[in-house]
């Protein structure tokens, strides 16, 4: 089971590579406002994130066009890839796991 | 985008060193972003989360100290739940302590500390005028004009001397905007009156040497609220003309929101826009008019600037009224006379926070006592004794973090509730938790925290985890120490409870002096308004017909038993004019002078001691005519009587036909002064009138019968300022009401925590002698002799600590007396009757756990404590 902050920050950087503000936004929108990283928390996540291997940071000529040297860029790794769908199913084990208890068909 | 607040800054230096470089910049960015395009509390807010979000993760990334402070403070919280009623009221009697001290601390700083608005403001002086005595009387602050210029001119001790007009009324004015016309109140003042204060308009300029003439154009300046309020602030209106009163006047400027006038110089009042007052011999004329403030020269003392002020004053004849100056700081004149009413809350609040310490130790002890086997197996298991005094104090600092957050709230609620309170004190109005106190706060809770935090801590500790633990629940030898430390305790707060019921009771024993004095006159069923017929009548004439038509109009009001006229209400406003017998001595006084009509007298409900009432037939064309009250008798007759006699002021010669008892003209704990009632059909020397009527029917229906009669004779004269005599009397004790009510519920507090203290130390004291109760009655002790013991235990306490407090209470009796009223700070009664309830209350709160020992079974007593060691 992989912690919260770290799963959603996994999941933002899954689709593409992503700077810090741009994580939170993508956390704060696809969990409709609900949850708000708050930046300390966020980049000592992103911090624990490499050095477990999860996620790594772009070098200086993998960053996209034209973005200043201000900000750093994060990929997710295999490790982290693997990681992460671990984590899917699971979720998905749970929801199931759920929806039988509920005598839902689905 | 907004930059981050420098605090939050401040706290990234906080964060491992490697983690800040890397991500500082992005973290105030971000923070940043979240705060955008939100209200300034939202903003606040924000950057409040986002600064705990980064004290969290500084924690979290520092190993040692904070690791084990963030497990303390679990372990803590842990603990104090499961003791959640012992922690909700530890919190809440910190709060209470907090509040208090800090709410008491911001009324001393607004008063006495913080510089006044000004610039540099400790060379400001105030130049009273000693001749007509201190206190309330408007005419013993002011000055006539002349003997200020005189001063001016020959000033070397001071930079410059202006004042301010004293006699500018509420609402005298009209001013005629776009949305109708409004009351409007004026401030006139010397052309260098804000020149001497330093104070700057923010928008136009000051008055201009050519618009100070009497005959120059009508210019104004306006206040802020004024502005804001009247005009939403506009810039244009600057240089614009505006109808005021049957005039125009040309805005020159606006005064900026940090001279507060009636904050400062006249609590409880407005003004809306400032005049000049002329230097010239016209104003000279109108006698003492001006308050006179000036600043002192660079190495001028208060004793130069004396006596440059005494050689100024002008030779007899080149004056009305006398000038005897005396010059003081302004600070002190303005607030100096509460000098003495803060330091007593200050002592007080002191007082109060030594009880909470006091209780918070104790209750941290007992605590402490009941923990003794957890401690002793946390320390057989290897605790080191460092970590658990650490552990036992983080609680302490716990419940103080949490009282303090408790009493600042209070605090900042009690203030603002302080400022809105209309007691007319200078500066209370901006009473607010600044830094400082905030700083203090904190201070003091730190220090309570450890303080009282420390002892407990160390006893609580001092296990040796062998005995301990084989000694059950039993106090073992160091049991003793604890509550001989108890007693102690408990001695010092029947002391301090003892003080502080001394001093609400004599404050309350003032008060109640006070609403008992014979003012002279019957505020009780009598109304008053003011009704302003200069407004729409020009002619004398007209304007004296129309007030004889109201009043005969009210007088056929229903229920309406008396009504009259009179320029200004006793203990609202005053004026004195110097007065003389004629053909009796050449002695002038000064005696509060009132223009009043025909039922003025019967309408207050002042009694006539001889001759005369006034009446309507004194009009204009009959013989000047006036009534003097005893103590104007006494002065200028002695013992003879003055009817008949004829008396001169204001240039004229009016015949005494009558003598009224005497009033309290300022307020209900001064002294009535002389005071001379002229007749106003006599003298139109008036603008506004207060139309007085006393009737048998409830205030509001008096108001409306009152309203509708006015209304009747002329729909268009206005008419405000409505009150009920006795509310305004009721206004002149507001202070002392409040100083009441504040010293009643901080000795209610004082007597709870001490009832508690003692209840405390009788609980724990049966708890532990549980066994030698039982034991004795096992061996035949009665109950009553059981309970008789701990009660006379408690007896001996409190008996200590009242012969203490009352020691303390009779040494500290000059903080109070001068602001007591018919009681003496030492009063047998008041120390006598102190005694009582604190005994009673002692008895009372020893008998409740002593009645709990007598339900002790001997057998269970023993065989419990066998019981305990298997």
């Amino acid at each position: 089971m992989i912690r919260r902050n770290w799963f959603h920050v996994l999941v933002a950087l899954a689709e593409r590579d992503l700077h810090g503000a741009a994580i939170a936004d993508d956390v704060l929108e696809r969990t409709g406002g609900e949850l708000r990283l708050w930046p300390a928390t966020l980049y000592r996540a992103l911090d624990e994130l490499v050095e477990a291997g999860l996620v790594e940071e772009l070098g200086d000529d993998e960053r996209p066009e034209g973005e200043s040297r201000r900000r750093r860029y994060y990929r997710v790794t295999r490790k982290g890839r693997v990681a992460l769908a671990e984590e899917a199913g699971r979720l998905e084990a749970l929801a199931h796991e759920v929806r039988a208890r509920l005598g839902d068909p689905a | 985008m907004r930059r981050p607040p420098s605090w939050f800054r401040a706290l990234l230096s906080l964060l491992p060193e490697r983690f800040r470089r890397e991500h500082g910049e992005e973290i105030c960015e971000l923070a940043s972003r979240y705060a955008e395009g939100r209200s300034a509390p939202g903003r606040a807010l924000v950057w409040a989360r986002a600064g705990l979000d980064l004290l969290v993760v500084a924690a979290r990334g520092r190993t040692g100290l904070f690791d084990g402070l963030v497990r303390d403070v679990r372990y803590g919280v842990r603990s104090l739940r499961r003791d959640l009623g012992f922690a909700l009221f530890a919190v809440a009697i910190v709060g209470l302590g907090i509040g208090a001290s800090v709410t008491v601390f911001s009324v001393a700083r607004a008063l006495l500390l913080r510089p006044l608005p000004f610039d540099d403001p400790d060379r400001l002086v105030f130049v009273s005028n000693g001749d007509f005595g201190r206190g309330q009387a408007l005419s013993a602050i002011s000055v006539q004009s002349g003997h200020v210029e005189s001063l001016r001119a020959s000033a070397t001790q001071f930079v410059d001397v202006g004042g301010y007009h004293l006699f500018d009324r509420e609402g005298d004015h009209t001013l005629h905007l776009a949305g109708g016309p409004v009351r409007a109140t004026r401030l006139r003042v010397t052309d260098n009156f804000f020149d001497v204060l330093g104070v700057e308009p923010i928008v136009g300029r000051l008055f201009a040497p050519d618009e100070v003439l009497d005959e120059s154009p009508p210019v104004i300046l306006l206040t802020w609220p004024s502005w804001q309020r009247h005009f939403q602030g506009d810039p244009g209106v600057i240089g614009s003309s505006v109808r005021l009163d049957a005039t125009s006047a040309t805005v020159i400027g606006v005064l900026p929101a940090s001279f507060d006038y009636t904050q400062i110089f006249a609590p409880g009042s407005r003004v809306d826009y400032v005049a000049p007052f002329p230097w010239s011999e016209r104003s000279h004329r109108t006698g003492n008019t001006l308050a006179v403030i000036g600043r002192l020269a660079p190495g001028a003392t208060l004793a130069s600037a004396q006596a440059e002020a005494e050689a100024a004053v002008l030779p007899p004849g080149e004056r009305i009224n006398d000038f005897e100056p005396v010059v003081t700081p302004l600070r002190e004149h303005l607030s100096g006379g509460y000098r003495p009413t803060v330091l007593l809350l200050s002592a007080s609040v002191v007082l109060v926070m030594l009880m909470v310490c006091a209780n918070l130790s104790n209750l941290l002890l007992a605590r402490g006592a009941a923990r003794e086997r957890e401690l002793s197996i946390r320390a057989a298991i290897g605790a080191e004794r460092r970590r658990l005094v650490q552990q036992l104090l983080t609680e302490s600092l716990m419940l103080a973090g949490a009282g303090t957050l408790l009493g600042v709230l209070l605090a900042v609620n009690g203030t603002r509730l302080l400022a809105t309170l209309d007691l007319r004190i200078p500066m209370l109005g901006q009473t607010r938790v600044d830094a400082t106190a905030l700083v203090l706060a904190v201070g003091a809770a730190a220090a309570v925290a450890l303080l009282f935090g420390v002892a407990p801590a160390l006893r609580g500790t001092d296990v040796d985890p062998g005995e301990s633990l084989q000694d059950g629940a039993r106090g073992s030898s160091h049991g003793r120490g604890h509550s001989a430390l108890r007693r102690m305790l408990v001695v010092s707060q029947v002391a301090m409870a003892c003080l502080l019921l001394v001093a609400s009771t004599l404050t309350a024993r003032s008060l109640v002096h006070l609403t008992r004095t014979d003012l002279g006159y019957e505020p009780g069923g009598t109304i008053a308004m003011r009704i302003d017929p200069s407004q729409r009548f020009d002619d004398d004439e007209v304007r004296v017909r129309y007030l004889s038509d109201v009043l005969d109009a009210v007088r056929a009001a229903p229920g309406v038993r008396a009504a009259g006229l009179a320029d200004m209400l006793p203990m609202a406003f005053n004026r004195r004019w110097d007065a003389r017998a004629i053909d009796r001595s050449d002695e002038r006084v000064f005696p509060y002078m009132r223009l009043v009509s025909e039922g003025y007298v019967e309408a207050m409900g002042l009694e006539v001691v001889e001759g005369r009432s006034l009446t309507a037939d004194d009009g204009p064309d009959a013989p000047s005519v006036g009534l003097i009250n005893e103590v104007l008798a006494r002065a200028l007759w002695g013992d003879d009587s003055p009817v008949g006699s004829r008396v001169r002021t204001s240039g004229r010669e009016f015949e005494v036909v009558g003598v009224v008892r005497s009033t309290r003209q300022l307020s209900v704990d001064q002294e009535p002064g002389p005071e001379m009632f002229l007749h106003i059909r006599q003298l139109a020397d008036h603008n506004a009138i207060h139309l007085i009527v006393r009737a048998d029917r409830p205030t509001e229906d008096m108001v409306a019968l009152t309203r509708a009669a006015v209304r009747g004779v002329d729909g268009r004269v206005p008419l405000d300022q409505v009150v009920a005599l006795g509310a305004v009397v009721d206004s002149s004790l507001a202070p002392r009401r409040f100083l009441a009510w504040l010293l009643g519920s901080f000795a209610a507090f004082a007597l709870a925590l001490a009832a508690l203290g003692i209840y405390a130390v009788v609980s724990y004291s049966v708890a532990q002698r549980r066994r030698e109760i039982g034991i004795r009655i096992a061996l035949g002790a009665t109950s009553t002799l059981v309970v008789r013991h701990l009660v006379r235990d408690t007896l001996t306490m409190t008996a200590l600590g009242l012969t203490a407090g009352l020691g303390l209470a009779l040494a500290a009796s000059g903080l109070i007396r001068g602001l007591l009223y018919g009681v003496a700070a030492d009063d047998p009664l008041t120390l006598g009757a102190v005694a009582l309830v604190l005994l009673s209350v002692a008895v009372a709160a020893s008998w409740l756990p002593a009645r709990r020992a007598l339900a002790v079974s001997p057998v269970e007593a023993v065989s419990g404590e066998i019981g305990g060691r298997g």
